[in-house]
């Protein structure tokens, strides 16, 4: 199937269009970047977003239990090892005292520790290089059928829950009040995060997965009044800003995931302006 | 005037039909018998009984750490109790699980949310689905019935504190609910759109029979408006009519 694409995708009439692994890259670009815009608009909202930057830390441990496995994918460890962080997280901040960011920072940095250790342990240090940065320009097409298949559960689940997920944000005594399960939909929406940061994390890199997160969001929240907008706003952004990022990082010859965080941070100054504006 | 009680019997019409058909009194009645809730070790209540009838405004005061909190979300199913709480109509008796209004002491909304109003009612009456074109004139309905009509594309963050509190209320009477809970919601708000928000309060119960159940700390501007008063400490204290136990509270203070 993606034989047929790319031979329309050669017709465009650029030097990039010519290469297969920069038409599997904005493939997997344009499923990656509303997937990320929208959970942004969640987790920024959620005050969540410290907890989808720990489990994007915590694939280095996720990577290095896939080594030590000798797992064929380590795309497997990073998605378990996520969810499992996301159901500790949330067994603790039901049933324990302590702050929750406290516990997130905790569970964050004992996974990146026992991801290096692991990893020198397995001497597989340098597979860090490709988790750390990201490598969008080396995805394959059976990684890209993977991403599809996460795509066709994650975005009809998402866009499904999207208001309970306000809701319950908004108020668990309100969403008590009409029935919902808040406890259920708060851990539904922490095994989201893990999962749309997990398998996103291999191609973005753990060090600019989580900007690519808050960014459209932020950017969104500046411009848009109401959740409607605010989506919208966020997806477009996200995509736009994802592609063009995309393409610098192809003539410059940069790092793809630092490269699209560098060009939403400059959108969303330039709408942080718009924001002062009104403001005052 | 006029016009606000003219819509309320518009509003009324569409609702107590259904209402009636269940019952005579037009809602129910909520029984609470031996309720106590532990927390950890320490008891939060302690072994209460209540008997709560529609129509009727209830003020349940206290010191802080008493309860009052603990009670409401008892009767939302939100915490775990030992005792039972049954809601029943008169007429059949029969145990049913009655529609519960909430409005709350404050939300968590963050001063940079995008959430409108309208945001507001659309999660919380559709959370799986559309807002539908019904549902929107459902909103409006409740919005003009507290005086909010013109605050639905306004952001939650933009608000001042009555507004705000105006629109919980109509957001919880959407749907028109047996029994309305109300926790502190007048703690941020001056004393007029305090005594605005009773006026109002009174109105509702009357036009839709309402059992109303208020936790408040303002005890004094309360006893104006409420038709009984409920003092709790963990046990019940005092349950009268808002004169007498504010005399009681007074002579115990005079005797200290």
């Amino acid at each position: 199937m993606f034989e047929q694409l790319f031979s329309l995708f050669t017709l465009l009439p650029f030097e990039w269009a010519q290469f297969q692994f920069m038409f599997l890259a904005i493939l997997a670009i344009l499923l990656i970047a509303p997937l990320l815009a929208i959970v942004g608009t969640l987790a920024t909202d959620n005050q969540m977003t410290f907890f989808s930057d720990a489990v994007g830390h915590a694939a280095i441990t996720g990577l290095a239990i896939a080594t030590l496995a000798e797992l064929e994918t380590s795309l497997w460890g990073i998605v378990l090892y996520a969810q499992l962080i996301a159901l500790v997280l949330f067994l603790l901040k039901r049933f324990s005292n302590i702050k929750t960011d406290a516990l997130i920072g905790i569970i964050a940095n004992f996974s990146v520790a026992l991801g290096i250790v692991l990893l020198s342990y397995t001497s597989g240090l340098n597979r860090l290089n490709t988790i750390l940065f990201g490598s969008i320009l080396s995805i394959g097409s059976e990684d890209l059928t993977f991403l599809c298949i996460s795509a066709l559960v994650l975005y009809p689940l998402i866009i499904f829950l999207y208001k309970v997920f306000w809701l319950v944000s908004v108020s668990p005594t309100l969403a008590k009040s009409r029935g919902l399960n808040f406890a259920l939909f708060e851990y539904v929406l922490l095994a989201i995060i893990a999962l749309v940061i997990s398998v996103s994390i291999l191609w973005i890199g753990v060090l600019v997965l989580n900007a690519m997160l808050i960014l459209p969001a932020s950017i969104a929240k500046n411009i848009g009044v109401g959740i409607k907008k605010y989506l919208t706003y966020s997806i477009i952004i996200g995509i736009i800003s994802s592609v063009g990022g995309l393409l610098f990082s192809y003539y410059f010859g940069t790092s793809t995931g630092a490269t699209i965080v560098l060009l939403q941070t400059i959108i969303f100054m330039l709408t942080l302006l718009k924001n002062i504006k009104i403001k005052q | 005037m006029m016009n606000i009680d003219g819509k309320f019997k518009k509003f009324a019409g569409h609702i107590l039909p259904l209402i009636q058909r269940h019952s005579t009194c037009y809602g129910c009645c909520t029984r609470i018998d031996h309720l106590s809730v532990l927390f950890g070790k320490s008891k939060i209540l302690d072994d209460i009984d209540l008997h709560f009838h529609c129509t009727n405004f209830v003020t349940i005061i206290g010191p802080n750490g008493a309860g009052k909190t603990t009670l409401l979300k008892a009767l939302l199913g939100e915490v775990k109790y030992q005792g039972s709480i049954t809601f029943s109509s008169f007429d059949a008796k029969s145990k049913s699980i009655p529609t519960i209004g909430y409005v709350p002491q404050k939300l968590a909304i963050d001063p940079t949310s995008p959430l409108t109003v309208s945001d507001l009612f659309a999660i919380t009456m559709a959370p799986f689905s559309l807002f539908n074109q019904q549902q929107k004139i459902k909103m409006q309905e409740s919005l003009t019935t507290v005086g909010a009509a013109a605050q639905a594309g306004r952001r939650l963050a933009t608000l001042s504190g009555g507004e705000l509190q105006r629109v919980y209320l109509a957001l919880a009477l959407t749907p028109l609910p047996n029994l309305l809970l109300l926790d502190e919601p007048l703690s941020a708000i001056d004393a007029k759109s305090a005594d605005d928000f009773y006026q109002l309060l009174n109105r509702l119960k009357s036009s839709f029979d309402l059992s109303i159940i208020m936790v408040s700390h303002d005890i004094y501007r309360v006893a104006k408006y409420a038709d009984r008063m409920i003092r709790l400490d963990k046990k019940i204290i005092d349950d009268d009519i808002p004169a007498n136990v504010l005399k009681k509270i007074e002579e115990e203070q005079r005797n200290v």
